[in-house]
């Protein structure tokens, strides 16, 4: 776990070493970039999982309902 | 022997540049690209953004390299039939390059690939959909590493769609003089106060704009200290730049060529006989490629472009180009590309060294140039003598197709209302005078129920 913080620590420096950039991305972009993506990221996260609660439920329901309409056709 | 030519606006990025040979253009890959080329090719996101009209398809080739010390690769791109430049686009067709770029790094994003930049002249419209020109614009994702490219697509996209849609549609010339997308403390301080209440242009504009004087000069490493982006933040970053551009809008209104067919001197029957007559001196010329100048909402450049011939529809109201290209789109209309174009002052050459990007003359190459109802506009209301304008259309193409407009003719009389009237040789004769100094006059056509007169003339 340590081992995979470090690696991901480590990409800025190497990356901004190596000179891979030819745009200048600007510190200030950069900087406020990573504000609004962790906020922007953070509510796609939410919307997800919510969407997963939802689809659950919504199984969940919809087989009841399924089997119950089985037993239902059973019955008649 | 053919020579061998760098193109002068591809010098930024060290991975590649375009160069010609004879007619055909490619492009070099250098070593340095090399994995991040071969991860386009094989990860299929190539394949995946070539079928989807994404990006412009290229073959790997032979040809020689022109710094062989450098190359990996030549390969060469399809041509797109005319550049096109951002400040001549209309409102729709920005948004729609820009949504191409966030689709595009989407797909990219789904292939283990970020687009390393994000500059609006590396989208064409090509066959009316835009298209990424620039086959080195990705590279292999790294984990946690933030999206390079961000403060360009501001710059180059969202500023300027956001002062198109809040502040003025003619704003999108800024793009004229900042070759590098607009400033975003000059988009921020030109956008009305309501914007700080859109959360997407407060934080993409004004927030990033208050960052950017705050951190200038800074250390990027200590900015930054090694903070992580996940590639769920990123995705979100995408998704909050798109829909920051899905909400802005505009509506053409309210300007002066939007409901100029509506508003003249002709009568159903003149406006068909026009038809039939442009019709058939277009057929005569048998053209590969037209220019329609002064073309409005496009209606006669559909002559040609339902023929499937590539036609350039220009105006200068982007209003008028905002229909035009909003009906191309709807139809899916691949022949017609509307831009917007004030030939009183024509696109200049911009860059470094005046080369980076060619100016309007510089890309003529056209067959056949259709001036309908536009001399009269040159002619009076910018006071450009007629030799002068029959040499700057002989510039263009080999062959004309333009309308001579009469005095008596109510449209320009509504131009001569509130001004002197200084043109004495502004009449049929002088017309056919100054013309065939630079043209053979091949054909004359007078148009039924009007004073107009067709010409169809070829360059001497």
């Amino acid at each position: 776990m340590h081992e995979i913080a470090l690696t991901i620590n480590s990409v800025f420096p190497e990356i901004l070493a190596r000179g891979h950039m030819y745009l200048d991305p600007g510190s200030g972009s950069f900087l406020l970039q990573i504000l609004i993506a962790t906020i922007a990221g953070a509510g796609l996260f939410l919307v997800t999982y919510w969407r997963k609660v939802k689809a659950f439920f919504a199984r969940l329901f919809g087989k009841k309902q399924s089997s119950a309409d089985t037993s239902k056709s059973k019955d008649e | 022997m053919s020579k061998f030519e760098k193109v002068p606006g591809s010098f930024r990025d060290p991975n590649g540049f375009l160069f010609t040979h004879g007619d055909i253009l490619y492009r070099q890959v250098n070593k340095l690209y090399g994995e991040h080329y071969d991860h386009l090719m094989a990860s299929g996101l190539y394949a995946q953004l070539v079928k989807a009209g994404l990006l412009i398809e290229h073959v790997e080739v032979d040809e020689t390299p022109v710094d062989q010390t450098k190359a990996y690769k030549v390969i060469r791109p399809e041509r797109v039939s005319f550049i096109n430049f951002p400040f001549e686009w209309c409102f729709s067709q920005y948004r729609d390059a820009a949504l191409c770029t966030l689709t595009i790094m989407r797909c990219a994003l789904d292939h283990d690939m970020v687009l390393k930049d994000a500059s609006a002249y590396n989208i064409q419209f090509h066959q009316a959909r835009p298209v990424l020109i620039d086959t080195l614009s990705f590279e292999k994702y790294q984990e946690g590493f933030p999206w390079v490219a961000y403060r360009q697509f501001c710059q180059h996209f969202l500023a300027p769609l956001a002062l198109m849609s809040f502040t003025d549609i003619r704003l999108s010339q800024l793009m004229r003089n900042y070759i590098d997308g607009i400033p975003l403390d000059l988009a921020s301080s030109l956008l009305p106060s309501k914007t700080k209440f859109n959360l997407g242009l407060q934080a993409h504009i004004h927030l990033h704009a208050t960052a950017q004087k705050r951190y200038a000069g800074k250390d990027i490493k200590q900015v930054a200290q090694n903070r992580k982006m996940s590639r769920m933040a990123l995705t979100g970053l995408i998704g909050s730049l798109e829909s920051t551009v899905k909400n802005l809008n505009w509506k053409p209104e309210g300007t002066e060529w939007a409901d100029y067919y509506s508003g003249t001197n002709y009568t159903d029957a003149a406006f068909d006989s026009k038809k039939k007559i442009l019709d058939e001196l277009i057929s005569k010329v048998n053209p590969e490629t037209v220019w329609d100048l002064g073309a409005n909402t496009g209606v006669f450049s559909r002559i040609t472009g339902s023929k499937d011939i590539p036609t350039v529809s220009f105006d200068i109201d982007p209003a008028a180009v905002e229909i035009n290209y909003l009906e191309s789109r709807k139809n899916n209309e691949k022949s017609i590309l509307p831009l917007v174009l004030d030939l009183t002052n024509p696109s200049p050459a911009i860059g470094w060294a005046n080369e980076e990007r060619p100016s309007f003359i510089q890309r003529a190459h056209t067959d056949l140039v259709l001036a309908l109802a536009l001399v009269h506009h040159l002619a009076i209301s910018n006071n450009v003598p007629l030799v002068a304008l029959a040499e700057f259309l002989s510039h263009l193409s080999r062959h004309l197709i333009i309308e001579f407009v009469p005095k008596e003719d109510s449209q320009v009389q509504r131009l001569l209302v509130s001004r002197d009237d200084i043109f004495p040789e502004y009449h049929q004769n002088g017309f056919e005078q100054a013309f065939k100094t630079c043209y053979h006059i091949i054909k004359a056509v007078p148009i039924p129920e009007t004073k107009r007169t067709l010409y169809l003339m070829e360059r001497r």
